[in-house]
């Protein structure tokens, strides 16, 4: 097992490493590695620009995985992620209201989308316990599906109000998720905070197992006590509402990747968590490269991460790999 | 290790409900016993182990469990078999079995040699090796079964609760299970088990608690319990009891 992580963390290095030597400078595909001594411009580009982004991508992806794990164990539903439970477009919310009342200054819009993404999971436990079908996973995709529609449309409204010169593009830009304008300045002050819900998460990846467990039972090992399960969901939700504090609304990591992960090394948390971080950073590594290469503009990396998502769903749902069973 | 399990007058109502779900009931098991509790559906069997699992919080009355010890309550665990579990998704049989072992384990610690040792062994006994690969949701009801024991015993409890253990098994897996809670009795442990099926009583347990509506019919050794005039008062339809090969049988219907 051990064995098997070093490999998956290696891989990670591996493909970091290589994306901080693609780009367009000075030509298509790649920068040698020795301009980083010699052209001061390549050194400038790849440090300050190319290296902030790399960490971005990586922290997007790991964080996003992880949390979509948490909540796939949590509602024991492997469909539940941060866009079908509405957290993302809660957090997005929050963080498009705070770019209108206050400007885009970063901290305000980190806090305004945590606050939201975590009326937003609120919200999803208290309505799946209201709609009545017989299955529990349809109740919790109703309650998504609705408080997903609320805030979208909340969002509309805020576009609508917004300033057409500059706020508008601004959450415009930002709701396609993208990671072309990180900066050191903006991704420096969210690392700790992710590091350390990573790092919550990582310690407690036997104990988060005992969240899929009946209640009953759980109770009676003493485990998943519900202010557990709430802590281990705000981590959660804190890992998403930071990165879509930075990076905008990336859509179909969470959904994919622990889906993914689950086939190949099983659903405990021992052997997922820690692919699922590893596999979710390299993920996105590649399709922020792809992103920011593929052509000579940009493509925002939520439309990328939606098309590999929804095409890799397909692939797998039509394998059989997804089971849904109440 | 424990040593008694005293309820007092313990009396439950839900709170959406306007009757007592149970009504003054009183037991006193020491840890050589397996108690059958025996009633029809709605009767308070399950709430009955739910208090003692102290998820519900009793309106009036006590539970008081003796520790061999000093006889205080301290490191007194409970385990607990629900009837319909919702079985966690995705995983394998040995990695459901070791979640037993959640109340012995830290936090932020994983289970170590000692606890793959004890969940090893317990699968063993069980002998169910063959299944620890497998995933839960590929098992049959009476594999389930037996792993959902083999979790149960990896928290190595001191009560166990048991609801319908042996509803829906087939001749043979229901007879082994019997088997299996009847050779826990040898461990000091204190055994509580619903069913629906006297026989299962008669077969395997001590004392008997027989329950309608939520009060006690009656309560004691098993021999002394099970009469015909009980049972009937039990499960409100005729029962005849014939000895069989010096077993009794009890048969509903005239």
């Amino acid at each position: 097992m051990q064995k098997k992580n070093l490999l998956l963390f290696f891989l990670l290095i591996f493909i970091m490493g290589i994306s901080l030597f693609i780009g367009r400078y000075p030509q298509p595909i790649f920068t040698p590695v020795r301009l980083l001594w010699e052209d001061e411009l390549a050194k400038a580009l790849i440090l300050n620009i190319r290296l902030p982004r790399l960490i971005a991508a990586a922290l997007l992806g790991a964080s996003l995985s992880i949390s979509g794990y948490i909540f796939q164990m949590a509602f024991s539903n492997p469909l539940a992620d941060g866009g079908i439970l509405g957290v993302n477009q809660a957090a997005g919310f929050g963080a498009a209201l705070a770019i209108i009342t206050t400007g885009y200054t970063f901290v305000q819009i980190q806090i305004s989308a945590l606050l939201f993404g975590i009326l937003s999971i609120f919200l999803v436990l208290l309505l799946s316990r209201i709609i009545k079908t017989e299955s529990t996973i349809i109740n919790q995709i109703f309650a998504g599906i609705a408080i997903s529609a609320i805030f979208s449309s909340g969002i509309g409204i805020l576009k609508y109000m917004a300033d057409p010169l500059q706020e508008l593009p601004n959450i415009v830009f930002w709701l396609l998720g993208d990671l072309s304008s990180i900066t050191w300045e903006r991704i420096l002050p969210v690392i700790p905070q992710i590091l350390i819900g990573i790092s919550i998460l990582w310690a407690l990846r036997w104990r988060v197992n005992a969240l899929a467990l009946d209640e009953n039972v759980s109770f009676s090992l003493g485990a998943g006590k519900k202010r557990e399960t709430y802590f281990i969901l705000f981590i959660a939700v804190l890992l998403t509402a930071s990165v879509i504090s930075y990076a905008g609304l990336v859509g179909w990591i969470g959904l994919i990747i622990p889906n993914i992960v689950r086939t190949i090394f099983g659903t405990t948390g021992q052997k997922s968590i820690p692919a699922t971080l590893m596999i979710g950073a390299g993920y996105a590594v590649i399709c922020d490269t792809l992103a920011r290469t593929l052509i000579p503009g940009e493509i925002p990396l939520g439309i990328l991460t939606a098309i590999l998502g929804a095409i890799a769903m397909i692939v797998l749902v039509s394998a059989g790999k997804i089971r849904i069973k109440e | 290790m424990i040593k008694k399990l005293e309820i007092c007058d313990l009396s439950y109502r839900y709170a959406e409900e306007d009757h007592s779900a149970l009504q003054d009931i009183t037991l006193n098991v020491t840890n050589d016993n397996i108690v059958a509790i025996l009633g029809n559906n709605g009767s308070g069997k399950t709430t009955l182990l739910l208090l003692v699992l102290k998820k519900y919080i009793p309106q009036r009355g006590a539970i008081h469990f003796l520790n061999e010890k000093d006889g205080t309550e301290n490191e007194i665990r409970i385990g607990y078999l629900p009837q319909i579990e919702k079985t966690p998704y995705g995983f394998t049989v040995s990695e459901y079995v070791m979640m037993g072992r959640y109340p012995h384990v830290g936090w932020l610690n994983m289970p170590d040699e000692r606890d793959r040792e004890i969940s090893h062994s317990v699968i063993h006994e069980l002998q169910i090796e063959k299944l620890e690969k497998k995933h839960l949701g590929d098992l049959s009801g009476g594999e389930l079964q037996k792993v959902r024991i083999a979790r149960l015993l990896a928290q190595e409890p001191d009560i166990l609760l048991m609801d319908e253990p042996a509803n829906h098994l087939d001749l043979k897996n229901r007879r082994e299970l019997l088997e299996i809670i009847r050779n826990l009795k040898d461990e000091n442990k204190i055994i509580l088990f619903t069913t629906h099926d006297p026989n299962d009583a008669v077969e395997i347990a001590n004392q008997v608690l027989l329950m309608k509506d939520g009060c006690v019919v009656a309560y004691g050794q098993t021999h002394t319990v099970m009469r015909q005039d009980n049972l009937q008062k039990t499960f409100d339809i005729p029962i005849k009891l014939q000895k069989i090969n010096k077993k009794t049988v009890i048969i509903p219907g005239e």
